[in-house]
């Protein structure tokens, strides 16, 4: 069996009498970058919820690394290697911009009740240390001059990469970037791809991501899955997709410029 | 380690102030003005705690004075059943509310908003039934022969101890991750981050601390009665959180001292004392509606005033 870091085996929910997602098969090798794509309410966002633990499938199974995820609670796939972004941000507001991203830093430090109480050496070690590690993060984000401002005092575009730094202070294997460009300019949009590419090879994460700019996500994503009414519809090389009739017709012809506004 | 060494020293200087006061300022003050200010610092204990559990970490709690209720009771019954010492009556009862917290908080914090301030609210009504119906507890009359422990300065060495707790705390990791549950919970959750357990947690430390109020009343007028730990008092608490500022710990100490005291300091014009209460109330909502001090600490906003004062060099560009 090949390396599959994250696996979907006939994935499907169901709310009442809607199937939000259907017979989703879908299989990520390490390291690679995937782009998820399909019209507004396809069911893209769903696939996260899913992989996330936040939605249980009622059909079929979900697998990272061939451990099922089916069941598993929200935090525990966090804690298992999946980080996310969201579609509409959620920072902490009333933290700065560098506690953002020691939170998600959090589950990496040994720091007890006591020795927060009691400031133990062992404390002062662990927040100097956290704080390197969120300085160098924060850089490679271009963040680092607004380490100290409030999240919600931050720039719209600015604060996207502030929830992607913070999902990588996990330390995922996976990362699931949920529409991270939306609402940007085209060549706001370009930039951030070059560095979605570039943190993959970085910090070696394999990347499912969800846009709507067409010319980046073909541009960076290896692999890409179409997504339409919750089925997937087409599945292959950006070229491959790009031809492909039936996504013309579910996606690409039709809108060519989609993204939500 | 110089950081650690200087939390210490404030510790010990704190410390050295409340019982320097205690020996040689308080018996030549006026026992009344020493009453109000023993008032204040145990509602300033109850307080701090519930700053941590409403105002960082964003659990709507109603029932705090639940807790007192357990720590005063728990104390009592520690020293008239089994001859504790009040000092150990006060850390028993702070004991025995944290595990009252635990119990509460591990089925109930799963609610969020309106249903946790529900169910808080109904824990404060049980409690006080159970007590009222439990003869060993006195019942309604309550439990009367305590020894009187509660002075000043024992009162305020909890006060210094709960703040220095609550304050490290709040500037620590686990701090951090309690406002983040505030914030968005959903998003702490997707950090891998149990926030089940970080709400427990604070749940259980404030109930700790409102335990410790408590037995400073057991032991303070040598008795104590159901009545004294109604709801009313939580919601009094609540008042004094959201006053002070949700996501300060100064602010709502600042207005547990204002509101705790206004009600004697307005004693000479008695007639008019709930109307001029009620003025101050309603005079903050409108003027802060963010609180007295918003989500800042008392000492941002000095540093703020102390950089604004005139012929100060700009430190801004």
């Amino acid at each position: 069996m090949s390396e599959a870091l994250l696996e979907l085996r006939k994935t499907g929910i169901r709310f009442g009498g809607l199937r939000a997602v259907s017979d989703l098969d879908l299989v990520l090798p390490v390291g690679v970058l995937h782009g998820l794509i399909g019209p507004n309410g396809a069911g893209k966002t769903t696939v996260f919820n899913l992989v996330t633990g936040i939605y249980e499938p009622t059909e079929g199974d979900i697998l990272l690394a061939g451990r099922s995820l089916k069941g598993v609670a929200p935090a525990k796939v966090a804690a298992a290697g999946i980080g996310r972004t969201f579609q509409n941000i959620r920072l902490f507001a009333g933290l700065s911009v560098i506690e953002n991203v020691k939170v998600g830093m959090h589950r990496h430090l040994e720091s007890t009740l006591l020795d927060a109480v009691l400031r133990t050496p062992r404390y002062r070690r662990v927040e100097v240390e956290a704080e390197e590690q969120c300085r160098t993060l924060l850089e490679t984000f271009g963040l680092l001059a607004l380490a100290e401002q409030p999240a919600d005092s931050l720039a719209y575009g600015l604060r996207r990469r502030l929830e992607i730094a913070r999902a990588l202070a996990t330390k995922p294997r996976l990362l699931l970037l949920d529409e991270p460009a939306a609402g940007m300019n085209p060549s706001e949009a370009d930039d951030l791809m070059h560095l979605i590419r570039w943190v993959r090879d970085t910090f070696e994460v394999t990347i499912l991501l969800i846009e709507h700019h067409m010319p980046v996500v073909m541009g960076i994503c290896e692999r890409i899955t179409v997504l339409d009414h919750g089925a997937l519809i087409a599945e292959g090389s950006p070229d491959e997709i790009r031809r492909d009739p039936k996504v013309i017709e579910a996606y690409l012809g039709a809108d060519v410029h989609a993204g939500p506004a | 380690m110089r950081q650690g060494a200087l939390a210490y020293g404030i510790l010990a200087l704190l410390l050295a102030a409340v019982w320097g006061i205690e020996l040689f300022l308080v018996p030549w003050t006026d026992p009344y003005l020493t009453d109000i200010v023993i008032r204040v610092g145990i509602n300033l204990l109850a307080v701090m705690g519930l700053a941590l559990v409403l105002g960082f970490t964003g659990q709507f709690s109603l029932g705090h004075a639940g807790f007192m209720a357990v720590g005063a009771y728990a104390a009592a019954a520690s020293t008239l059943y089994a001859g504790v010492p009040p000092v150990g009556g006060i850390v028993v009862g702070g004991l025995v509310a944290a595990l009252a917290g635990f119990g509460v908080g591990l089925p109930t914090l799963r609610l969020s908003g309106d249903y946790l301030a529900v169910v808080t609210l109904g824990f404060n009504g049980i409690i006080i039934v159970l007590i009222q119906n439990s003869p060993a507890l006195g019942g309604a009359q309550g439990l009367t022969g305590l020894p009187v422990a509660t002075t000043f300065g024992l009162t305020f060495t909890c006060v210094v101890l709960g703040g220095l707790f609550i304050r490290n705390l709040l500037v620590s990791p686990l701090g951090r991750v309690f406002e983040a549950v505030r914030d968005n919970e959903i998003a702490t959750r997707s950090l891998g981050i149990d926030t089940t357990r970080a709400k427990v947690l604070a749940f259980v430390v404030g109930a700790f601390w409102a335990g410790v109020s408590g037995a400073l009343i057991a032991y303070y007028r040598s008795s104590i009665f159901p009545s004294q730990f109604q709801f009313d008092r939580s919601i009094e608490q609540v008042a004094m959180v959201v006053l002070g500022g949700t996501g300060s710990l100064s602010g709502p100490l600042i207005a547990a001292t204002i509101l705790s005291a206004l009600p004697e300091v307005l004693r000479p014009v008695a007639q008019y004392r709930m109307v001029i209460y009620s003025i101050v109330l309603i005079a903050m909502m409108i003027l802060r509606p963010t609180g007295l001090l918003g989500n800042h600490e008392l000492s941002d906003v000095l540093k703020r005033l102390w950089q604004k004062r005139p012929g100060a060099r700009s430190t801004a560009a």
